[in-house]
């Protein structure tokens, strides 16, 4: 272990000092009611990967019969892919060849056994919208081409308000996810903070993608207890301060699960090391970790998981294709490894995996080989209850000031909202149907509620 | 982006510039090579029809969201401007992005100076600031905000300056930056009256200056909501980010620090410093906490690890021996915090606990943090524990963590 590491290791992997029992008595109390009892079937885990930065994905799913179109834009200004790189797929619905992006070949063998599916021109909508309608000023999202606000409205899915709360949260809100009874969130972020998470009435927990979770110093010496018994009535004093009562009250949070959350981490789950073996990469860890804690679901005490990880990186507004492969050759081999642990671990039918990102970005070229920020793109879903295989919605017309584009640099109108998609995953992760308006307000502008891509 | 000549570059424009005229500090970034790189305005180049491209419009977008006027226009109290059914009218659209980028094309790194042959891997040179390159500058006439327009055949050098004078003069800069400062520096939601004050600096600074950053910082500190006591307002305070906790600490506990490792320390609580992972930084600049409608920026990388890493670092300085040196250099000291003086203090629990709240809470440490801490204090025997427990306690405690 090199120097360099070890003052990151001390702040990060003091997971010892929790072990001790006498830190969080309040959870032996949990005594987990009715796991043992709990089957794989009582258990469903939806798990989202952001990719931010607004993720080209006109160079993830390129036309392979019909290459021509993205040829004749994207093979100049010396950035796009050959169609002889491409890693082939037929769709069944579209009976023409297409083809992933060659990082992303991991992905072709899941597609084909019918694993994963793409959803097509995927983005944030107020309503079914034609190109005629947007250039006459028709209704449109608020900030298109913006990260900050695509990134919140993607997260957050309440068109026309500054929300604060995600659909992630509010789904959980209606879920056993967000029991506020459990010690430990059904919600759990490996990338931090994300409005995605946040629900109106459930809290998120958040754990590093790798290292531990604990408190340093050992709670087990009387000293010890001294120091942690005033630190929890710290917590718990002079709170007349929003800030200070909410900064108080995550770590108030952290202390109660940490040992719990800790064991669970902890775990040898070696054909969870097989799935990953080889598999190095930020979000290899923190995808690796939900299948860990997906493995010590029982333990966890919960039914719903609703797991957040991400990677960055995708802004690729220079020398894109270099950029970008680097990218999708971190997030093919991860999305492929975690299903692998999830067969493995005999869940794959109780997980589903999908991809959101900011925004698309333009199908024209910029000055400097990349691309600028766009809207539609496409969406990956993955797992055993996924109907695979195939396109869902509708792959855009690739033509510069075509039917599709919002202007002239190649921004695809959305032909899927956002809404449906997560209607769809909310549906079959237990969101009762009159339920799923709440979750997504603006759900009713769209004629189809569920696309139909999950079981 | 990683060599320390760009990156201390960079960090002095801009301290140089801190109390300059904000229009100047505009031009500066622009400028900058460093810049340049991270967000593609060198070598962007006007549209070229062979090839098939259109001018980057990396810069030009965050220039105008980021760096000066915001996605929405807003009154001078900066709160947003509503249109006639109430809706937030956007301060530009995608057009004037176009418009942006095209009138900040041909620009390039600076050659090395003296004709020395340049690297032949990096061209770039982050020395200077950037230079024209007359035959990759878009020369046809730009529309840009507030329908103001630049004239076909100007320089890339006259459109650049004509465009960030464009941006300056528009209204939304000073709500906008005053907001963002007043965040950083006194709290996370000022109310609109506040922000009103700092903005009608900005557009005058008394002398019939606008943009003078010297008088803004000046009206921000001394602003009565600034002075006044603040415990009655249970919005107010600054959740202290990473850096500046961290530092807080060491500087208030009598530390000796070389700064080897404390990127790693910071990094552990969501802020690796000098590698923010977009252009956005480190957390949203206007993170409201769940919940609430309280801003507060750095509460957005808060969360059950982060926190447990700010505990765990105090926890390593006072107990674990700090932050050891470098073994490779000579004369490293890694980072040492100085026991002494306070266990010297610990013999009176009473006299300990004074010494603390003087140093970190400026004599104003709230009678329940100081109660609970007296409380501990008391129940251990040793001088030098108790100086740690009682250290520990006090800047682990949320009313130290949030500024205010």
């Amino acid at each position: 272990m090199s120097r360099v590491d070890t003052i990151r290791r001390r702040l990060l992997l003091a997971a010892g000092g929790l072990t001790a029992s006498g830190l969080v008595p309040r959870l032996s109390g949990l005594a987990l009611p009715g796991a043992s009892a709990q089957s794989a079937q009582d258990y469903k885990a939806l798990v989202c990967v952001f990719l931010y930065g607004g993720a080209d994905s006109n160079d993830m799913v390129v036309p392979l019969d019909d290459y021509a179109a993205y040829g004749a834009v994207r093979g100049r200004g010396g950035m796009g892919l050959d169609a002889g790189e491409l890693v082939p797929i037929l769709p069944a619905s579209t009976g023409r060849r297409y083809g992933f992006h060659p990082a992303l070949s991991d992905l072709a063998p899941l597609f084909a056994a019918k694993k994963a599916a793409v959803v097509c021109n995927v983005g944030t909508l107020v309503a079914p919208l034609t190109r005629a309608q947007y250039l006459a000023g028709a209704k449109s999202p608020r900030n298109l081409f913006s990260h900050s606000d695509q990134q919140l409205q993607w997260q957050g899915l309440v068109p026309g308000a500054l929300v604060n709360t995600g659909w992630g949260g509010r789904i959980a809100d209606r879920t056993d996810a967000g029991n506020p009874v459990l010690a430990i969130p059904g919600v759990i972020s490996l990338d931090g903070d994300a409005l995605f998470t946040v629900g109106e009435s459930s809290v998120p927990l958040a754990l590093p993608g790798d290292g531990g979770n604990g408190l340093a110093g050992d709670p087990d010496t009387p000293w010890g207890r001294i120091r942690l018994d005033a630190m929890r009535r710290l917590l718990a004093v002079e709170r007349d301060n929003i800030v200070v009562a909410k900064a108080a009250d995550t770590m108030d949070l952290a202390l109660r699960s940490a040992e719990t959350v800790n064991r669970a981490i902890n775990a040898d789950l070696p054909v969870v090391d097989a799935a990953f073996s080889g598999v190095y990469s930020g979000l290899a860890d923190q995808l690796r970790r939900v299948a860990t804690l997906i493995a010590g679901r029982n333990a966890l005490g919960v039914r719903r998981h609703l797991f957040f990880t991400a990677m960055g990186g995708y802004d690729t507004h220079a020398s894109q294709r270099g950029e970008l492969w680097s990218r999708y050759d971190e997030l093919g081999p991860a999305l492929a490894a975690f299903q692998r642990a999830l067969d493995a671990l005999g869940v794959a039918a109780e997980v589903t995996t999908f991809t959101l990102s900011d925004f698309n970005r333009t199908f024209r070229v910029n000055a400097n080989a990349g691309t600028d920020h766009a809207w539609g793109g496409h969406q990956i879903v993955m797992g055993g209850a996924v109907k695979g295989g195939t396109f869902y919605g509708t792959f855009p017309t690739l033509a510069i000031g075509g039917p599709d584009d919002a202007g002239d640099e190649g921004q695809w109108i959305p032909t899927t909202a956002l809404d449906q998609v997560g209607a769809t995953l909310a549906r079959w992760f237990g969101v009762p149907g009159p339920a799923l308006t709440q979750v997504f307000p603006n759900l009713g502008a769209f004629a189809a509620p569920d696309l139909g891509f999950l079981t | 982006m990683e060599t320390a000549y760009v990156q201390a570059r960079w960090h002095h424009a801009l301290a140089e510039q801190a109390f300059g005229n904000f229009e100047g500090l505009l031009h500066a970034i622009t400028m900058s090579p460093a810049m340049g790189h991270y967000l593609d305005m060198a070598d962007n180049a006007k549209a070229d029809p062979a090839e098939g491209t259109e001018p980057n419009e990396n810069f030009a977008r965050e220039l105008l969201q980021l760096f000066s006027i915001g996605v929405v226009e807003l009154k001078r109290d900066g709160t947003p401007l509503l249109d006639a059914q109430s809706q937030p009218v956007p301060s530009y659209g995608q057009a004037e992005v176009r418009a942006f980028a095209r009138a900040l094309t041909g620009w390039t790194y600076a050659p090395y100076p003296g004709g020395l042959a340049k690297h032949e891997e990096d061209q770039r040179y982050y020395g200077s600031p950037m230079v024209a390159v007359a035959s990759q500058h878009d020369t046809a006439a730009k529309r840009l905000l507030r329908g103001i327009s630049l004239p076909a055949g100007q320089t890339a050098d006259a459109d650049l300056r004509a465009a960030l004078r464009n941006v300056f003069l528009h209204p939304n800069v000073g709500p906008f930056i005053g907001r963002q400062l007043i965040r950083h520096l006194v709290t996370g939601s000022p109310s609109p009256a506040y922000v009103d004050r700092v903005a009608a600096v900005f557009d005058d600074d008394g002398a019939g200056m606008r943009g003078n950053l010297k008088a803004v910082v000046r009206a921000i500190l001394l602003d009565p909501e600034a002075r006044s006591a603040p415990d009655a307002n249970p919005r107010y305070g600054r959740f202290r980010e990473p850096a500046l906790y961290v530092t807080a600490f060491l500087r208030g506990v009598g530390a000796a620090s070389d700064g080897y490792q404390l990127d790693e320390v910071t990094k552990a609580m969501g802020q690796n410093v000098f590698y923010a992972p977009s252009v956005f930084n480190y957390y949203p600049a206007e993170y409201r906490i769940p919940g609430t409608d309280v801003v507060a920026p750095p509460m957005g990388i808060h969360n059950t690890n982060t926190v447990l890493a700010r505990s765990n670092f105090v926890y390593a300085m006072l107990w674990e021996d700090g932050i050891w040196p470098d073994e490779d250099i000579a004369g490293a000291i890694g980072t040492k915090v100085a026991l002494a003086p306070w266990a010297a203090l610990a013999a009176d629990s009473r006299k300990l606990l004074a010494a603390i709240d003087d140093r970190f809470y400026g004599g104003a440490m709230p009678p329940g943090v100081k109660a609970a801490i007296y409380d501990a204090l008391v129940q251990i025997d040793d001088a030098q524990e108790r100086a740690r427990t009682a250290l520990f306690l006090a800047t682990t405690a949320f009313q130290f963590q949030v500024g205010r």
